[in-house]
């Protein structure tokens, strides 16, 4: 799977994933696992990026299995960026499926 | 690669980063591997799934800086850049108005040069009409050809139109000068008026802060808890009496009125009757 792809939609499935329900880390993880495959490293940065940018707020809530576990939750100002990279992608997609089908017979 | 050598690494890159920021991220990795390795994985494996750690402590430090705008592929800008470019916008504006206001201040005075000098030229026209119409007499006497006559006839008119237009023309053009001057004092005089009666307003206020201060200090010794209303009072009397003074500083006093009015003299000296020319030279000594 191309990487460029991969790291183009990563942020997108992020926001969606905490906006459906307020994860930690590891769980996050899994989820984007279950769409694309990518590198653990990446997910932590991002998370502390957005979290920087204050489209996710973050919480310590107590664990059964172990020290209390952060959780992240997704802003207004998440939203509407989560809402904008929707339209975005909706937009790109289109496009590129256009192009795609109207090429003409492969050659 | 082990867990030690793995925190150790990016504890390392991520000196720069507050210390319980650190410690929450290196918390939050700590908890991923443990997770991962109930799930089975050893922690080697866990570890090399982060990646390359500089890579990994790259991207940790690309964000904390703050970005200010929506689109991802656009070019990131610090904190610091956001003051740089807000005062950057201040000043083109600024410089952009002075210019204006320059440019404005040069028709204007643009404008009334370009009415002395019409006036002038009327002026010098009138003074070479007055040497004509004698030479126009004379020539009508001696000369009998028609084409001379023809000639004088255009000569004398435009002489006659001059010799009209001279003494109004000189009349018109002093009155604007004297206009003008007087335009400037006015203003100036009114402009120090208004500097004046601001100034003494703030200055009232400011003796009374400093009367407020003085009154403090001695329901301080008397032992009133009231530390923090005179430290206000102080501050409010200093800063209201520096106010003061620089309203003042404003005002225009009647050495600098002078350089100014000398120095218009100048700029109209070429519009000048020839017996003002010691004070236009006076002028010029001051300046230089």
């Amino acid at each position: 799977m191309n990487a460029q792809f991969k790291k183009g939609v990563l942020e997108l499935i992020v926001l969606v994933s905490v906006r459906k329900k307020d994860m930690y880390g590891y769980e996050l993880v899994e989820e984007v696992s279950k769409v694309i495959d990518v590198n653990e490293g990446t997910i932590y940065p991002l998370l502390k990026r957005l979290t920087n940018e204050h489209y996710f707020e973050t919480y310590l809530k107590e664990s059964n299995e172990g020290p209390p576990r952060k959780y992240y939750h997704i802003t207004a100002s998440g939203i509407m960026y989560s809402e904008k990279l929707e339209r975005d992608w909706t937009e790109f997609y289109k496009k590129v499926e256009d192009f795609l089908l109207n090429r003409g017979d492969v050659q | 690669m082990k867990r030690e050598e793995f925190f150790n690494a990016l504890n390392g890159r991520l000196e720069m980063i507050e210390k319980k920021e650190l410690e929450d991220i290196l918390e939050e990795y700590r908890q991923h591997i443990d997770l991962k390795m109930q799930s089975g994985v050893s922690e080697e494996e866990a570890i090399k799934d982060f990646g390359d750690v500089n890579t990994l402590a790259d991207e940790i430090l690309e964000s904390y800086h703050i970005r200010l705008d929506y689109d991802k592929g656009s070019k990131k800008i610090g904190k610091q850049s956001y003051f740089k470019i807000a005062k950057q916008q201040m000043g083109k504006f600024y410089v952009s108005f002075l210019g204006a206001l320059s440019n404005a201040c040069a028709s204007v005075k643009g404008f009334f040069k370009s009415i002395s000098a019409w006036l002038s030229n009327f002026k010098n026209k009138v003074e070479t009409k007055a040497k004509n119409s004698q030479e126009i007499n004379s020539d009508r006497e001696e000369n009998a050809g028609k084409k001379e006559e023809g000639r004088n006839k255009v000569k004398s008119l435009q002489a006659e139109t001059k010799c009209i237009y001279k003494g109004t023309g000189r009349r018109i053009s002093a009155l604007i000068i004297d206009l003008k001057r007087f335009f400037l004092y006015l203003t100036r005089l009114f402009a120090n008026i208004f500097i004046v009666c601001t100034g003494t307003f703030v200055g009232v206020f400011s003796a009374i802060a400093l009367f407020c201060f003085g009154f403090l200090t001695i329901m301080l010794a008397e032992g009133y808890p009231v530390w923090g209303i005179s430290i206000a009072a102080l501050g409010g009397s200093l800063s209201l009496l520096s106010l003061t003074a620089l309203i003042f500083s404003f005002m225009q006093t009647d050495k600098e009125k002078k350089k100014t009015a000398e120095r218009e003299k100048n700029e109209n000296s070429e519009h000048f009757i020839p017996q003002q020319q010691e004070n236009v030279e006076e002028a010029k000594k001051d300046e230089n």
